[in-house]
């Protein structure tokens, strides 16, 4: 991943979780695997967008589902025993939705960049040995209470 | 003077986020109506009174700016106020969606009186509650 695009990614996560989910939070620089920084112990709701340009590849969000439920709440205004499952997962496709176009708005101001639809991640997908495909362009993100994480995978560099 | 407005997003969180916008801002709303995409809005559009859309562009099916192409077509819709509430930030969107004929564009995240002032803008003071406090709930409860 380009620093730029990194650089980009690290503003729009704070940018959107802060606006959007009143979640204050900071980048750990110092994790080095998914499958340690969510030790399995806890549910995760993931999703990916694709996006396709000048590169191309997906940019995905992992959040535990506890996290899921809070910023749900607080992105709707209601308490958390009335999120249903439906709406934690919509509110994490969202959250990337948001996150990747503010991302590309940041260094993409002639809209070479396309992003697709947010979809979420199988469950099979979010199991230990699964996340650390992710690992590559992963950003850690500490909240007060909990933790998150995402990144980018690129799969074709044109020209960056 | 009461309007309806139609939110059209893929994200359910989002258009209830819209919705609980508007109705926090104090302005007069007549009916609230949802679509998932843009032809389930031009269906919509064709069987009910709209006074102003919210949209989104980058939605399965039918996009927000092929839905305003298909609106700008029709006698009847032509008319209708679209504002573009968005993820797609680059200038170049934005301009293509001024040339179509979106009447504002909104940057998804967006801060609620964003929301509050382009509707003020398109619709109208007289649309505002009439308490007269819609200013003080404009970043309140959210």
């Amino acid at each position: 991943m380009s620093e730029e695009m990194m650089k980009a990614m690290h503003q729009a996560i704070s940018d959107v979780m802060n606006k959007m989910f009143f979640l204050s939070l900071q980048i750990n620089e110092k994790a080095l695997a998914l499958s340690e920084w969510f030790s399995g112990k806890h549910p995760l709701v993931g999703a990916t967008i694709n996006f396709t340009g000048p590169s191309s590849g997906y940019s995905y969000l992992l959040i535990p589902a506890e996290v899921a439920r809070e910023i749900t709440a607080n992105f709707l205004g209601v308490s958390e025993k009335a999120i249903s499952e439906k709406q934690e997962k919509d509110t994490v496709k969202e959250a990337l939705n948001m996150i990747a176009g503010r991302m590309f708005s940041q260094f993409d101001a002639k809209g070479a960049f396309q992003t697709g639809i947010p979809e979420l991640i199988n469950e099979s997908g979010l199991v230990a040995g699964q996340l650390d495909s992710f690992n590559n362009g992963a950003i850690f993100i500490e909240t007060e209470h909990s933790h998150m994480a995402a990144g980018i995978v690129m799969k074709q560099v044109d020209r960056l | 003077m009461s309007f309806n407005v139609l939110i059209v997003d893929d994200s359910s969180s989002m258009r209830a986020v819209i919705k609980r916008t508007i109705k926090l801002s104090g302005f007069d709303v007549g009916e609230y109506f949802e679509a998932e995409d843009g032809r389930e809005a031009l269906e919509l559009l064709s069987n009910k009174w709209v006074d102003i859309v919210l949209s989104d562009i980058n939605m399965p099916n039918m996009t927000g700016m092929e839905l305003i192409a298909e609106m700008k077509k029709n006698e009847l819709l032509s008319s209708i106020p679209v504002i573009l509430v968005t993820t797609e930030g680059s200038e170049k969107k934005i301009q293509e969606s001024i040339r179509l004929g979106a009447n504002k564009y909104i940057k998804k995240p967006f801060f609620p009186e964003e929301i509050i002032k382009a509707l003020r803008s398109l619709m109208g003071e007289e649309v505002c509650d009439v308490r007269g406090d819609d200013e003080s709930n404009a970043s309140g409860d959210f």
